[in-house]
């Protein structure tokens, strides 16, 4: 069921930040839909999003005393920091308290939802897995995130995937049964404990070794990838500056079509080779002759005869045979003895079909066929000394070319450096193909053998424990959940990438900055990175395309959002911000508004709200603040609620 | 119903010829070529076991579905006649073919006939390798140098 969650504000007192207090609703009560909060460098901004994520996510409860104790105001601190934080969780109120004791190095939780107060992080069922510490940084995000979204050693993007979408319940519930199998398997074999455990291990062993080599053979394929396209896009740029300068380069574009034409030519021949080769009579005329002295030798001896052994299987059953005589039991034991020298009807017709095979095949003159084979080798050996021919040519000009343009040399540089990686990235790819198997899981590369490996492993583990029904019906069921997982995933993930490229085209036209796929992380179409502006684009993207097509709606809590980007794009991320989600929060520095908010969020939309949380030693802006309505002064703190204020504020450093 | 077994270290020599513009569409033009080795050599491995060995088909595929009885046909009468069966004997040859195949099976063959057929493939990949200095990077440099060393390297067994 679609669930709803709306941040109302919070309070945040004795923490190092300055105690404020926050409330993101207007006049009627309703959440703004986009709140803007400007806090100077120093003021406590990174503090204030941590406990955001904290106090959402129940995850202070397992933090070490050192941890608990640097978020005190000042050292030897008494006061408690108490951090609480208001949903609207389907329009119902839910409060979230978190208290750290900073004398005992403590933190400690208390909710409120619908029927009252609990002790505790108890978030309502509907959204406990959105408060948790695997996902509260996708939805209260800073910096940090772009990079763990792109980085291939992380699974970042698939795990939000699956949290979202819901469909990691696939995988947990294969993980379960896999662990029923392991549990059933382990109660069986407490009297043979040794070998259960033996087999246990090897099992372990091989899974562990085969999700590293997987994970490392993914990332040669994708780094094979990128090269290729780099290779491609580098050679179209070598062609393009040869063609632009024509008239000095005719010769070359001459022996470059010559080259092209006598390819196609050796491509053809060497298919018509192919062709005859895959028919054995044309590899050798003793090969033909061998397979017509068959044919001919079948026809000297009458085989097959022209009668089946059926035919006196079932004379046995008459009274007369054809010719008028009684078939009495002796004769019928003789003729049941001479059928079996005779081939079954199937047989007959086989060899029958063997014979017009090789007569249709071979025909009268076994020579022949050979002699035709040996054409098309001429021929093809021709056509390949022409290509070679016309290929040095090529490399001889393409040379001349290079000393004369700089253009020219560089791509081909660049072309031979890119050959040289994608030969060397190949050469490691290889042995992940390999089928060689020492009998050491350490020493196997092979992703195929390990994979046969493990599965005999599992099978004997099944067997010797006695439980191989359950294993087979768990194996059965683990391969539908795990197929309608890759289903799921893969169809989720084309069209997330599809919606996220369009979103990066729109906002960035110019950097050619596409996402190739998800594999646990954004891979970006031929590049391994891209700038710090362009991955938090990518991130935004990815993000706000996952964010519109979930049927949960989530506030979206933004640290930086415009600060590695440039100022056109700034402008365009600020236009699309406000259509991503229905509750935007985001922390920003007077130096990020340029752009971003007067020339793209305010563009869209005008229901936004703008709060100014400064530290109260800044006595200039806390005079200005105390003349505007509604400012909350703190002990060390000011919030002020006004969008002047807040467009007057200028202060990047502290 | 016996199936083609390749050499599990056959794909891998032959990797370059199996890729997307390789030229071997299918994995079954690697034992083709393995076999008409071993076919044209005489040389089979003496024993082969299913560790060695990967399943490939059960049937003649692409191309081959409509050459299959020829490249039985050529089996048969290499195998005969490696055996010293003399056709005109009428009663060893009917025996030994109605050993070796059977009409039902999608190849044509009885497993005992497919365990040889499969011995002679293997047999062909160690002769291959012995034709080529290292593994093919083309399909036309490949199929010039199959083409001429078949020829010479071929036992004419009379039949």
């Amino acid at each position: 069921m679609a669930t709803e969650i709306k941040l109302v504000g919070w309070a945040a007192t004795g923490f190092r930040c300055p105690d404020h207090q926050v409330e993101l609703i207007n006049e009627q009560n309703v959440p703004y839909h986009i709140t803007l909060i400007q806090m100077p460098n120093g003021t406590g901004k990174t503090t204030t999003l941590e406990l955001l994520r904290l106090a959402l996510s129940g995850g202070a409860m397992n933090k070490t005393t050192q941890f608990i104790r640097e978020y005190a105001k000042e050292e030897d601190a008494v006061e408690p920091g108490v951090m609480e934080v208001k949903l609207l969780v389907d329009n119902k109120v839910a409060t979230f308290v978190m208290t750290f004791d900073f004398t005992q190095g403590k933190a400690s939780y208390k909710t409120t939802f619908k029927s009252g107060q609990s002790s505790g992080f108890n978030p309502p069922q509907e959204i406990k897995k959105f408060l948790n510490p695997d996902f509260i940084d996708y939805f209260i995000l800073d910096g940090e995130l772009a990079e763990k979204l792109l980085n291939n050693q992380q699974a970042a993007a698939q795990n939000v995937i699956d949290a979202l979408f819901q469909v990691d319940s696939l995988k947990k519930i294969a993980n379960k049964i896999n662990e029923y199998w392991m549990q059933v398997a382990g109660g069986v074999t407490t009297t043979t404990n040794q070998g259960y455990n033996r087999q246990k291990n090897l099992v372990d062993e091989i899974k562990i070794r085969l999700g590293q080599l997987e994970r490392e053979c993914d990332g040669l394929d994708h780094r094979i990838k990128t090269i290729t396209v780099s290779l491609a896009s580098k050679k179209a740029e070598h062609q393009a500056a040869i063609e632009a300068n024509k008239a000095q380069n005719s010769e070359l574009l001459e022996a470059q079509l010559r080259l092209h034409e006598l390819e196609i030519e050796e491509v053809k021949l060497t298919t018509e080779l192919h062709e005859l080769c895959a028919s054995p009579e044309n590899l050798s005329e003793i090969f033909a002759s061998s397979i017509l002295n068959l044919k001919l030798g079948l026809d000297r001896v009458k085989l097959p005869e022209a009668a089946a052994r059926e035919f006196f299987e079932e004379l046995c059953f008459e009274q007369e045979c054809i010719c008028g005589r009684e078939i009495n039991p002796e004769i019928v034991k003789t003729i049941k003895a001479k059928a079996s020298q005779y081939l079954g009807s199937d047989d007959v017709s086989f060899l029958n079909a063997l014979k017009t095979a090789i007569d249709e095949a071979v025909g009268k003159d076994p020579d022949i066929h050979r002699k035709n084979l040996n054409k098309h080798l001429e021929l093809l050996t021709e056509k390949v000394g022409e290509v070679n021919s016309a290929r040095t040519t090529v490399e001889l000009l393409n040379s001349r070319a290079s000393e004369i343009d700089p253009r020219v040399k560089e791509a081909q540089d660049e072309i031979e450096r890119l050959t040289g990686d994608l030969r060397e990235a190949e050469i490691l790819r290889e042995k992940y193909d390999s089928e060689e198997d020492n009998g050491q899981i350490s020493r196997i590369f092979g992703l195929n053998i390990l994979r046969k490996k493990l599965k005999d492993a599992e099978e004997y583990l099944a067997e010797i424990t006695g439980t191989l029904e359950v294993k087979q019906k768990t194996a059965i069921l683990k391969s539908i959940l795990d197929n309608a997982y890759n289903v799921a995933t893969k169809k989720i993930s084309t069209e997330l990438v599809e919606d996220t490229n369009i979103n990066l085209k729109r906002w960035l036209p110019n950097n050619d900055l596409e996402v190739d796929s998800i594999h646990g992380h954004l891979r970006l179409r031929g590049r391994t990175r891209g700038s710090a502006g362009e991955n938090l684009s990518v991130a935004y993207g990815f993000l706000s395309t996952l964010f519109n097509r979930t049927s949960h709606s989530l506030p979206f809590i933004v640290d930086s959002p415009a600060g590695a980007l440039d100022n056109s794009v700034r402008k365009k991320i600020g236009e699309t911000i406000p259509k991503l989600t229905s509750q935007f929060v985001t922390f920003i520095i007077s130096s990020e508004r340029q752009k971003f908010i007067n020339e793209g969020i305010e563009r869209v939309t005008s229901d936004i709200q703008y709060l100014t949380i400064f530290r109260k030693r800044l006595s200039n802006y806390l005079i200005l603040a105390e003349k505007i309505e509604h400012t909350l002064v703190t002990k060390d703190g000011v919030i002020v609620d006004s969008k002047d204020f807040f467009e007057q504020f200028d202060l990047d450093d502290d | 119903m016996a199936d083609f077994r390749l050499l599990r270290d056959a794909k891998p020599w032959f990797k370059a010829l199996t890729t997307k513009d390789g030229g071997f569409a299918i994995d079954f033009e690697i034992y083709y070529f393995c076999l008409m080795a071993g076919l044209a050599s005489g040389k089979k491995r003496v024993e082969l076991s299913t560790t060695e060995t990967a399943e490939l088909v059960q049937h003649f595929p692409g191309r081959y579905k409509e050459r299959g009885k020829v490249i039985v046909g050529l089996f048969l009468a290499r195998y005969l006649s490696s055996l010293g069966v003399d056709l005109k004997d009428k009663k060893q040859a009917h025996h030994q073919i109605s050993k070796l195949i059977s009409p039902t099976s999608p190849n044509y063959l009885s497993d005992d006939g497919m365990k040889e057929l499969n011995k002679y493939a293997a047999g062909g990949y160690d002769e291959i390798t012995e034709w080529f200095e290292d593994s093919p990077r083309t399909l036309e440099s490949f199929l010039r140098t199959f083409a001429s060393k078949v020829n010479i390297k071929m036992q004419p067994i009379p039949i």
